[in-house]
């Protein structure tokens, strides 16, 4: 075996190793905060399983949106979850929640061994399916194979997919009110030096590199998920940074963005048996503009929901930058 | 290959400092000094592993790419360092 060979299948081995001890730390951690640290940085070394794999989609999906944004929306949670235990209140896991804890093993193992048995009951060379898709793909008028199949072949999967995330901030929004959860990061008064530098630097990078992932996804390594995922990062950065206010009167702006990518995938969905038998079949003319306009609609959707879930309020407002020369915090 | 050589060279030295960042990350004894061990030798090692790639690379989309990286990585850091010494400052806390 060559040297280059042994030093790959090594680094594939510490790799695994990794994740499994990553894995085993985010769940037997002994804090909060710590456990979610490993679980981030288990999404990272979950990116470079994925291009170790040759998934580059996988892998910017991955570290985007597994160890990024879920990253932030956990430190979030974890962070109003200390705040709740100092306050007077009754500490968030000593109420009595009706379900044991124990249920969890059984649940995951029985869920873990239904999936087992569902990938067992596949045949192993795929069945006819793998072959008719490869050659599908190849005439496809989009280049990417991944984004042919999230838009077309089984644009069904996406278009649901669009309907949980919308689904996750409403339920969000119910369990936020219900619960009274104290303010998350609330807006700070002075901005801190520095971050304004850093924004004014990031901004046009993100915005430039979400676009091109947008823009890149029909012939090449990604789409709407990761574009939408940088976006939504910018726009968490941007409410840390204190440039929006969140606000409780759900703004209109705000609604157009969180529905558009779902409202004008569901109209395609109706249209398209104008032309075909089925739902969500392309048409002969115009396709490429078509998948264009939904996965802008879908990016800029995904942002918005992220950024709003991560904020837990109704909506955003962007406010006049109010710069106190030399204000410290 | 000369070139070759050059790309292992400066490769192993930024290991070296990522391998140096990382022992005084959990070696010494304050936030600061831990902050002075991580962002130091982080920067430096990744801008010569860049630079080691670069010269690997040849290529000019390549060479402002790994650039590219490397700033964006020098800024991230300067500003996570910043916020946690401040963190630190406000916190008030010997750790």
């Amino acid at each position: 075996m060559p040297v280059s060979d042994l030093l790959a299948s090594g680094f594939d081995v510490l790799l695994c190793i990794g994740l499994l001890w990553l894995a085993w730390q985010a769940i037997t951690g002994t804090g909060l905060f710590r456990s979610v640290v490993m679980f981030m940085v288990f999404g990272l070394m979950m990116a470079v399983t994925w291009a170790r794999l040759g998934s580059p989609d996988l892998a910017l999906a991955e570290a985007a949106i597994g160890a990024g944004i879920t990253g932030a929306l956990l430190l979030n949670a974890c962070r109003a979850a200390v705040s709740e235990m100092r306050s007077d209140e009754q500490p968030l896991r000593d109420r009595p929640s009706g379900v044991p804890k124990w249920l969890a093993l059984p649940l995951s193992l029985a869920a873990g061994v239904g999936l087992a048995w569902l990938m067992h009951s596949i045949p192993r060379d795929g069945g006819p399916t793998p072959e008719a898709a490869i050659k599908a793909a190849e005439t496809h008028f989009l280049d990417n194979p991944i984004t042919s199949v999230l838009l077309d072949f089984r644009a069904i999967d996406t278009l649901l997919e669009m309907a949980v995330l919308l689904l996750a901030l409403v339920g969000a929004r119910v369990l936020l009110d219900q619960r009274r959860l104290p303010a998350l990061y609330p807006v700070p008064d002075h901005p801190m030096p520095m971050l304004p530098s850093l924004l004014a630097m990031i901004t046009p990078v993100l915005l430039l590199t979400g676009l091109y992932l947008f823009w890149a996804g029909s012939h090449a390594p990604g789409g709407a998920f990761q574009a939408g995922a940088l976006l939504g990062a910018l726009g968490v950065m941007y409410q840390l940074a204190g440039r929006f206010t969140p606000t409780h009167e759900p703004g209109t702006v705000n609604a157009l963005l969180i529905t558009v990518g779902l409202g004008l995938f569901s109209l395609f969905a109706c249209l398209s048996l104008l032309w075909a038998p089925a739902p969500l079949s392309h048409p002969e003319q115009g396709a490429y503009a078509l998948v264009l306009l939904i996965e802008f609609a879908l990016m800029l959707s995904i942002a918005a929901t992220l950024v709003l879930l991560f904020v837990g309020s109704r909506s955003l407002q962007l406010r006049r930058s109010t710069n106190h020369p030399g204000g410290r915090q | 290959m000369l070139t070759d050589w050059w790309t292992i060279a400066l490769v192993t030295v930024g290991c070296a400092f990522f391998l140096a960042g990382t022992v005084g990350l959990l070696r010494f004894p304050d936030v600061h000094t831990r902050l002075h061990a991580l962002t130091k030798a982080d920067n430096v090692g990744l801008g010569l592993i860049c630079l080691g790639l670069m010269i690997h690379d040849g290529t000019l989309p390549g060479i402002l790419r790994l650039g590219f990286i490397w700033i964006l990585a020098i800024f991230a850091a300067t500003v996570s360092a910043f916020l946690i010494a401040r963190w630190h400052e406000s916190a008030g806390t010997e750790d």
